[in-house]
Formats: structure tokens, C-alpha cells, sequence
């Protein structure tokens, strides 16, 4: 009981661990086309157009 | 092989084993994947932002350039009138001096741009380093005082890993046509797939 406890822990662990560094990536890859619109909404301002 | 690795136990660690095993090859892989699309569209953000900021500097400063060549040529105009009107005299130097100082007031301001866009590892063609002004440092003028354009038309094309982005700029009087285009690198360069 203990050793299949420990697979799921384990199975469990990974999968999560797969997530969270999934959803941080997409987070980032947001963050970046924010950061990307405004700066461009910046130089159309700098630049008048 | 003892009797404990062939139990029901034994053989839900070796599946689990072999579980993880997989899906962990495939995650790995998967977020090597993602990664490197991230990197790509990293690249390619980069690529347009340094595009717009060069098309927009050189717009606005071919623009305030070519405004400041017809402030100097009113200008020469008023020297010359002076001989009818003496006091026109040093006003009309002023203003063309102003004019003048204006000029190249706003060509090291897109000279300072160029070098930030650098920094931000913006890659561009020789003739966008250039610019559209012959220059030493400071403009080069012709015998009226008036900056000088290169060409009337020129590209300027900013590089990366993967795109390229192109502008034909055409300078029409005071005012600047654009046009932009792009190619995939890897529609180019067919080994970089």
C-alpha cells in the first residue's frame, strides 16, 4: 500500500510540477505581448501616428 | 527477479515507473518546445518593435529636416532682400542658424535612437546606420546651408533569427512614404526549419 501511495505521490508530484512551469511559461509569453502592445502603442505616440 | 518485483506491488512500481518515465520524456520535451517557440516569438517581437521605432524616428525626422531646408531656403531669401531692406539682415541669419542648429539638433537625436535600438539588440542594414543625411557627426550641408539627403529613395531592414522586416523609404518633399515587407527566415533558409 505504501509503495503505491508513494507512485501516486510521486505521478502526482510531476504532474503538477509540469503544470505550474507550463502556466508560468504562458504567463510570460502574456506578459511579454503586453509589455510588446504598449511599447508600441509608446511609439505611436513618440512618433505621432 | 525476486517474487516481490513480480507482485501486484511490484508490477504497479514498474508501471509507474515506466509512467513516469514517459511522460516525462514527453514533458520535457514539450516544454523544450515551447520554450524555443517562445525564444521565436521573442525574436520576432523584437524585430518588429526595432522596425517601427527606426520607420518612426526617420519619418519624424526626414519630416522636421526637410521643414527646417524651407525655413533656411526663406532664409536665403531674406539675405538676399537685404540689400532692399538692411534690418531683414540679422534676423535672417538667426533664423537660419536656428534653423540649422534645429537640423542638427534632431539628426543626433535619431543618431542617439540608432545607438538605444543597439542596446536592444536591434540589427539593421548598413545604409539604416547611415541615415538619410549625409553626415560628419554633425550634417553636411549644401553651398545654400541646406541639409542633404542621400538619395530620394533607400531601404532600411531590420534583421533577426527569424524575420526580416524591409521598409522602402521614399522621401516626397517634406513628407515620407513608407512601405514595409517581411520574410520568414525560414521560408528563406530552408535548413533552419
Amino acid at each position: 500500500m505504501a509503495e503505491v501511495s508513494v507512485a501516486l505521490f510521486v505521478i502526482f508530484a510531476c504532474l503538477g510540477a509540469f503544470l505550474k512551469t507550463y502556466y508560468a511559461l504562458e504567463k510570460k509569453k502574456a506578459r511579454t505581448l503586453e509589455a510588446f502592445e504598449a511599447s508600441w502603442k509608446q511609439l505611436d505616440e513618440k512618433h505621432g501616428e | 527477479m525476486n517474487k516481490e518485483f513480480l507482485g501486484e506491488k511490484g508490477n504497479f512500481t514498474v508501471m509507474s515507473a515506466l509512467f513516469l518515465f514517459m511522460f516525462g520524456s514527453w514533458a520535457c520535451l514539450y516544454l523544450q518546445k515551447e520554450l524555443l517557440d517562445f525564444a521565436r516569438l521573442k525574436a520576432r517581437l523584437r524585430a518588429f518593435y526595432c522596425m517601427k521605432n527606426l520607420n518612426g524616428s526617420v519619418k519624424s525626422g526626414v519630416q522636421t529636416i526637410e521643414k527646417l531646408n524651407h525655413v533656411i531656403d526663406a532664409s536665403n531669401a531674406a539675405i538676399a532682400a537685404s540689400g532692399i531692406a538692411p534690418q531683414l539682415l540679422a534676423a535672417a541669419k538667426a533664423a537660419k542658424k536656428t534653423a540649422q542648429a534645429l537640423q542638427d539638433g534632431r539628426h543626433l537625436s535619431h543618431m542617439k535612437n540608432l545607438v538605444e535600438l543597439g542596446r536592444k539588440k536591434c540589427l539593421f542594414n548598413l545604409d539604416a546606420y547611415k541615415t538619410p543625411y549625409k553626415h560628419k557627426i554633425l550634417l553636411s550641408r549644401d553651398a545654400f546651408g541646406k541639409a542633404k539627403l542621400r538619395k530620394k529613395k533607400w531601404s532600411q531592414t531590420s534583421l533577426s533569427k527569424e524575420i526580416v522586416l524591409n521598409t522602402r523609404a521614399q522621401s516626397i518633399r517634406s513628407e515620407v512614404k513608407l512601405e514595409s515587407e517581411s520574410w520568414e527566415v525560414r521560408e528563406v533558409l530552408p535548413w533552419r526549419k
